[in-house]
């Protein structure tokens, strides 16, 4: 990677953007009825039944807290680390599934009625996503603004 | 220095992932469309809420012409108010005269499982492959109940529109949706019913009650009579038609694990494999063709010239939600096949029933189906 690149601030505020965007309008519609994010869960085969409903739950609010938090730029390398984290799970679901001959629902962006079924697609987009994460976890800040504009005051001192 | 700082960003995704699951738990309590921790058990479900064969016979026995005013709570009357909705009784209502197709919202092996007794499934996701399957069979004239898991499901509005789109005009949504609909112990069925209402089955039902003249064999109108015995004869399949109120419903071609075993016991049918061709070759029923989904023209060429179109094929997958059966059906169909069934299951279940299978990896006390 060019560090020149992939450190620009512009770059970087796009990047935060789309990824912060994305994960909270994939989250939303699985908040309001985490019944069907169960139900959809439930057809990966992945996650034994009883922590289906945990999951349900909790995923999507992980998913909403990364994507509010990234956009704010608050500790975006470690939301950057967690959405590859969880796109690397989605990943291996689908292909898993896939492999299995198993073709379902994604449940990926339930949201505005788009449903599509697990396929290609659906893999290419969260490498794209993985990617997409790779600048903001390695030249973003984890740090929070305020303070980094005041230890710059304070060095030319 | 460097992993001081990997280490603090390992930890705060920690602490983000875990407050947020926090909230998410708390937000749950609140939410009004929370869902329990605990996953619920259906199967006892149904049968502690399926009414006995008393509480049927006590059902009104003549369908009643006038609309009845219904006797559910002021909230779903509410609902039921948009011309669109309809509550459980209008919809009970719709499916003892008969003249409503039960379209299910649901995921399709969800479905399989369990749904309205005589309903499509037209599952969100799936809807163009699953609609050109069975659009001759739909009267577009007709009236389509569709119905998802609850209030809660969205998929039946998905569906709905879909069917509007194809020029559906007189489309109905049951909002409360399966939940309320087997709870309230109405006719159901699926490969996974028979296990959870034979208790509750009436011996010989006298009185032809709407519950009752629907009771029908739980998915497949043939039946099998006799019991399946280590002998070698071949069982005796009755055609039964089922007892049906005159409702424009296609019926489905999925057979659960006894017909199916029963069949491989007759002989006289063919097993194809849907799943890849790698994982046929490890190990599949005994006696299966594979005609995998990606691969079947290439596979169907090869073999097509022992085939016979007469015959009966079973066509399986992996599982439940596996839905390559569907499509290699629908192939084979498309080729002139006549008898084409498909075993909803699939080698999950015909694995764990340690039914006959082979295979270059099947192990010599695999094989034996004993």
């Amino acid at each position: 990677m060019n560090k020149s690149i992939f450190s620009n601030e512009k770059l970087l505020l796009v990047l935060r953007l789309i990824m912060g965007v994305v994960f909270i309008l994939a989250s939303i519609d699985k908040i309001l009825s985490p019944s069907m994010f169960a139900l959809i869960l439930k057809e990966y085969k992945i996650i034994p039944d009883i922590f289906i409903p945990l999951v349900a739950i909790t995923l999507p609010w992980v998913e909403f807290f990364i994507g509010v938090l990234m956009i704010a730029n608050l500790f975006t390398q470690s939301c950057a680390l967690v959405m590859i984290g969880l796109n690397l799970g989605y990943l291996t679901g689908i292909i898993l599934n896939l492999i299995w001959g198993l073709v379902h629902e994604c449940g990926c962006f339930t949201i505005f009625g788009f449903n599509e079924p697990i396929g290609g697609f659906s893999i290419v987009r969260d490498i794209v996503f993985i990617l997409l994460c790779l600048p903001p976890l390695i030249y973003g800040t984890n740090e929070i603004k305020l303070e980094k504009e005041k230890t710059k005051q304070i060095l030319p001192s | 220095m460097k992993l001081e700082k990997i280490i603090s960003v390992i930890f705060m995704s920690v602490v983000i992932s875990g407050f947020a699951c926090f909230f998410g738990l708390l937000f749950n309590i609140i939410n009004p469309n929370s869902i329990s921790l605990i996953p619920k058990k259906e199967i006892k479900k149904v049968e502690a809420v399926k009414p006995s064969v008393t509480e049927i016979e006590k059902q009104p026995k003549t369908v009643p012409v006038k609309p009845v005013v219904s006797k559910k709570p002021a909230v779903i009357e509410v609902i039921a108010v948009e011309e669109k909705l309809i509550d459980l009784a209008k919809t009970k209502k719709y499916f003892d005269a008969g003249k409503a197709v039960f379209v299910d919202a649901r995921p399709e092996f969800v479905y399989v499982e369990r749904h309205i007794k005589g309903a499509v499934s037209l599952s969100a996701s799936r809807f163009n492959y699953q609609y050109e399957r069975i659009k001759d069979k739909l009267n577009k004239d007709g009236l389509y109940i569709i119905y998802c898991s609850d209030t809660n499901c969205h998929l039946s509005d998905l569906v709905a529109e879909h069917l509007k789109e194809r020029g559906f005009k007189n489309i109905k949504i049951f909002s409360a949706g399966w939940n309320e609909w087997n709870n309230s112990g109405y006719p159901v069925e699926g490969v996974k019913v028979k296990t959870a209402i034979t208790p509750v089955e009436p011996p010989e039902p006298k009185v032809s009650t709407p519950a009752q003249q629907i009771k029908s064999p739980a998915v497949e109108p043939k039946e099998i009579k006799k019991p399946v015995t280590s002998e070698v004869k071949i069982p005796v399949i009755v055609e039964k038609k089922p007892v049906t109120q005159e409702a424009p419903m296609p019926r489905d071609n999925t057979i659960n694990l006894e017909q199916t075993k029963k069949y491989f016991d007759s002989g006289k049918v063919v097993f194809v494999d849907a799943r890849p061709e790698y994982v046929y070759v490890e190990r599949h029923i005994k006696g299966a063709v594979s005609l995998s989904a990606s691969r079947f023209n290439l596979q169907y060429e090869n073999m097509k010239d022992k085939l016979k179109k007469d015959d009966l094929y079973i066509v399986y997958c992996s599982s439940l939600t596996c839905h390559l059966s569907g499509y290699v059906a629908g192939y084979l169909e498309e080729r002139g096949f006549k008898n084409v069934k498909v075993f909803a299951a699939g080698w999950d279940e015909w694995y764990g029933a340690g039914y006959p299978i082979e295979g270059l990896k099947v192990k010599k006390g695999e094989a034996s189906g004993e």
